[in-house]
C-alpha cells in the first residue's frame, strides 16, 4: 500500500511518510478511480452547458426494503428520463449506492458519495434509522439532501436540518387524520397492531392523538416478523370491532396471509396506515388482500388527476407493473431536484440560493398539491382515506373515500 | 427439516454450511416456478427437493470436495459467498418483489377445534413435518444408510477403513441436506411468502436450533426445533417486546448446562 502510494504521488521519501499521509494518498487514488469510473458511465447528451449535476441516491437494493428501494429508483429514473436528464442547463447524473437496511452501511455509502464521487446532492433513504443516522453528517457537511421515504417524525422536529428536505411524508401525517375518522365512521373499539420500531409507534401515537374511542390492546410484533399466530391470538382475545395497523413490506404480506387463513377478519374491520395495502403487497398476496380495509395515505393508485394518470400509465408501460406509493415518492423527489435546478438556472454554487429554490418548489404531483412547509422542511400534501377494492381490470387497488387537504406535520 | 439437514451435514462432514438458507430460498423459487408452469402444488413439492438435491450434489462435487481440509474459515467464506451469489441470481431472475405460493386446494380455510381456529394449511404443515421427522428418525435409527451416517458422525476415518466410499457418502449427505432445505422452502411458501432475503431470515433461527439440539443428531434437530418453536410462540405473550430474547435465552441456558447441545455428542 505504502509503496504504491509513493509511486502514485511520485514521492521519493522513504521513511518520512506518516500513516495519515499514506491514508490521504490512498483516498486520493480511490477518488480518482471513482471519478474515472463515473466519467465512463455518463451517457453523452447534447444541449447541457454547465458541469454535470450529480445526484447521489442512497437506496436499498438488497435486504428487507429492496422492493421499496427499487420502486423509488424506478420512479426517479422515470421522471429524469421524462425531462431528458437535464434541468437548468445541466445534465443530471444519478449515482446509486445500496443503503441495505443498516444505518452504518447507509452512512458509509453517503460518505463515499460525498467524499469520493463529489456529488452535488444526496437523495434517498428508505429506513428511518438510516436517515437519522446520516443526518448529522449531512448537516455538518451542508449537503443539500432530499429524503425519498424515511418517515421518522424527528427529522421534521428536533433533528430538522436547513439542508435536509423531505419529499415523502412524516409518520405522523397518514395516521393522524385516521384516528378521528375511525372513531366517527367505523367503531370506538379498536386494537392497535404495529411493527415495534420507530415508524410503527409514531404512527400509533398519531392515531391516538385524534381517536376518541377505547384502545383495547396494543399488539407489537417485532419488525421482520415471520409467524403471526401468537399476535393473531392476542388480537382475537382483545375482542375489537376493528384493528388499526402499521405494517409494511413482507411484514404486511405475512400478517394478511396468515390472518386470512384463520378468517380473522370475519367480524373485525381493518383500518390502518396505507403502506401495508399498497400495490407491492396486494400484488404479492393476491386474494389474501384484506378487501374493504380503510387506510390513510398521501396517494392512491386510482387518484383521478392528470399527473397521476400520466405517471401510472408511463410506469406501467416501462416497468410492466403497477406503480406504488414509493415509486410516486421517487418520481416527486426527482421532480423537486429538476424544478430547483431550473429555478436557479443550474447555478448551484450559491448554496443558500439553491436551498431556497428547493424550499420554494411547488407543483401538481400525482398525489395532489405538493409544497414544502418552511417550518419543518417537510412536504405538505393531502391525505386520502381510501378503501381497498378489487377492480376488474387493475386487481386490488385503493379507491379514495375522503380527502383531507394539506396535512402538515406539527413540527413538535 | 432445515435443521436436520444442516445438523447432519455439519456433524458428518464437519462443514459449516452458511448456504443452507440459500437452498431453502432456492427450493421456494423452484416451487414457485413449477407451480407457475403446472399449477400443481404437489408437483412443486416433489420437484423442489429433487432439484435442490441435484444442485447440492453438484456444489459438493465441484466446490466442497476441494476444501474439506482447509478448515472452517475457508468453508464459511465459500458458503457465505454462495449466499450472496444465490440471492443476487434470484433477484436478477425474479426481481425483488415478494411472491406468494397459493394455498393448495382443500387447505384454504380454517378448522375450529374447541372454539379455537387453526388454519388448515398450518395443520397440514405440522402433520407433514411430523411425518418427515418420523421418517427421518426411522431412517436414521433403522436403515443401513442411517447406520453409515451415524458411524460417519462418530468416526469418519474408521468408516473409510471399513471400505465404505466416503466420497459418495459425502455427496449423498450434502445433496440430501440440500433437498430437505428445498422441501422446507416450498412448504412454507403459502405461509411466509417467497422473496429474496428469506434465506437470511431463516438461517439464524436454524443455527440456533442446531446449537440447542446438538450437532450431528437428527433427534437433536427435532427436539431443538420444538423447543425454539415453543419459545418463539410463548415468548411474546410472557415477555411482550422480548421475542428475540426468549429464543436466545433458551440457547444460552442450554449452552451453559450442556455445551454440546441437548443431544449432541461430546467432543
Amino acid at each position: 500500500m505504502a509503496k504504491s502510494s509513493d509511486a502514485f504521488l511520485g514521492l521519493g521519501l522513504d521513511d518520512a511518510l506518516t500513516r495519515r499521509q499514506v491514508l490521504q494518498a490512498g483516498l486520493a487514488g480511490a477518488a480518482t478511480i471513482g471519478l474515472a469510473a463515473c466519467g465512463q458511465a455518463e451517457p453523452t447528451g447534447g444541449g447541457a452547458t454547465g458541469p454535470d449535476f450529480k445526484v447521489g441516491a442512497v437506496l436499498p437494493s438488497s435486504k428487507v426494503y429492496a422492493e421499496l428501494g427499487t420502486s423509488i429508483t424506478n420512479g426517479m429514473k422515470l421522471y429524469f428520463d421524462k425531462v431528458g436528464n437535464k434541468a437548468g442547463g445541466r445534465k443530471i447524473v444519478l449515482l446509486l449506492e445500496d443503503e441495505e437496511a443498516t444505518p452504518d452501511v447507509a452512512l458509509a455509502k453517503t460518505r463515499k458519495l460525498v467524499e469520493q464521487d463529489n456529488v452535488d446532492m444526496i437523495a434517498g433513504y428508505v429506513a428511518s434509522p438510516d436517515a437519522v443516522g446520516a443526518r448529522d453528517y449531512l448537516d455538518q457537511n451542508a449537503m443539500p439532501t432530499l429524503i425519498a421515504n424515511a418517515g421518522a417524525n424527528v427529522l421534521s422536529r428536533a433533528k430538522k436540518s436547513p439542508y435536509i428536505y423531505r419529499a415523502s411524508f412524516s409518520n405522523w401525517q397518514p395516521s393522524h387524520p385516521m384516528g378521528a375518522y375511525v372513531a366517527e365512521n367505523i367503531t370506538k373499539k379498536v386494537t392497535l397492531l404495529y411493527a415495534n420500531y420507530a415508524a410503527g409507534s409514531e404512527a400509533a401515537g398519531a392515531f391516538k392523538e385524534t381517536f376518541t374511542g377505547t384502545i383495547l390492546a396494543e399488539v407489537k410484533p417485532p419488525l421482520n416478523n415471520q409467524d403471526y399466530s401468537t399476535y393473531i391470538s392476542q388480537i382475537r382475545a382483545s375482542k375489537p370491532e376493528a384493528i388499526y395497523f402499521f405494517l409494511s413490506g413482507t411484514d404486511a404480506n405475512n400478517f394478511f396471509t396468515q390472518a386470512k387463513q384463520v378468517d380473522l377478519f370475519a367480524n373485525i374491520k381493518v383500518t390502518g396506515a396505507g403502506f401495508g395495502v399498497e400495490q407491492d403487497v396486494t400484488q404479492a398476496i393476491g386474494d389474501k388482500s384484506p378487501v374493504g380495509a380503510i387506510t390513510g395515505l398521501h396517494w392512491a393508485y386510482t387518484l383521478d388527476n392528470k399527473e397521476n394518470k400520466d405517471f401510472t400509465t408511463a410506469y406501467k408501460s416501462r416497468y410492466g407493473r403497477l406503480a406504488d406509493v414509493f415509486a410516486m415518492q421517487g418520481y416527486d423527489t426527482a421532480r423537486v431536484i429538476a424544478e430547483a435546478l431550473n429555478a436557479v438556472k443550474g447555478k448551484t454554487d450559491d448554496k443558500p440560493a439553491f436551498l431556497k429554490a428547493i424550499a420554494a418548489v411547488k407543483f401538481k404531483s400525482p398525489r395532489g398539491d405538493f409544497r414544502f412547509d418552511s417550518a419543518t422542511n417537510n412536504v405538505v400534501n393531502p391525505i386520502y382515506i381510501r378503501e381497498l377494492v378489487k377492480d376488474p381490470s387493475l386487481g386490488y387497488v385503493n379507491k379514495v373515500k375522503t380527502t383531507i387537504a394539506s396535512v402538515a406535520d406539527p413540527g413538535q | 427439516m432445515l435443521a436436520a439437514g444442516l445438523s447432519v451435514i455439519f456433524g458428518l462432514m464437519d462443514v459449516l454450511n452458511l448456504a443452507h438458507g440459500s437452498f431453502y430460498m432456492l427450493g421456494a423459487y423452484v416451487g414457485l416456478t413449477v407451480l407457475g408452469v403446472s399449477g400443481n402444488f404437489w408437483l412443486a413439492l416433489i420437484a423442489a427437493p429433487v432439484a435442490l438435491g441435484v444442485i447440492g450434489a453438484l456444489i459438493e462435487v465441484v466446490f466442497f470436495r476441494r476444501i474439506y481440509r482447509e478448515g472452517h474459515l475457508m468453508q464459511v467464506l465459500l458458503t457465505f459467498g454462495f449466499t450472496l451469489v444465490f440471492v443476487d441470481l434470484i433477484r436478477w431472475r425474479f426481481g425483488p418483489q415478494t411472491h406468494s405460493l397459493p394455498t393448495p386446494p382443500g387447505l384454504e380455510g380454517a378448522v375450529h377445534i374447541l372454539g379455537v381456529s387453526f388454519a388448515s394449511y398450518k395443520l397440514f404443515v405440522i402433520l407433514f413435518a411430523s411425518v418427515v421427522a418420523l421418517g427421518l428418525l426411522l431412517a436414521w435409527r433403522r436403515s443401513r444408510v442411517g447406520a453409515i451416517l451415524r458411524a460417519g458422525v462418530a468416526d469418519r476415518e474408521m468408516l473409510g477403513l471399513l471400505g465404505i466410499d466416503l466420497k459418495r457418502v459425502f455427496t449423498g449427505t450434502f445433496a440430501f441436506g440440500a433437498a430437505l432445505a428445498g422441501l422446507a422452502g416450498v412448504v412454507v411458501g403459502p405461509y411466509l411468502g417467497v422473496y429474496p432475503g428469506m434465506d437470511e431470515s431463516i438461517l439464524v433461527l436454524v443455527l440456533v436450533v442446531v446449537v440447542v439440539g446438538g450437532l450431528g443428531s437428527i433427534e437433536g434437530a427435532i427436539l431443538g426445533s420444538l423447543l425454539i418453536g415453543l419459545a418463539n410462540a410463548i415468548g411474546p405473550l410472557v415477555l411482550g417486546g422480548f421475542e428475540a430474547a426468549s429464543i436466545f435465552a433458551v440457547m444460552a441456558i442450554v449452552l451453559l448446562v450442556r455445551p454440546q447441545g441437548l443431544l449432541g455428542r461430546r467432543q
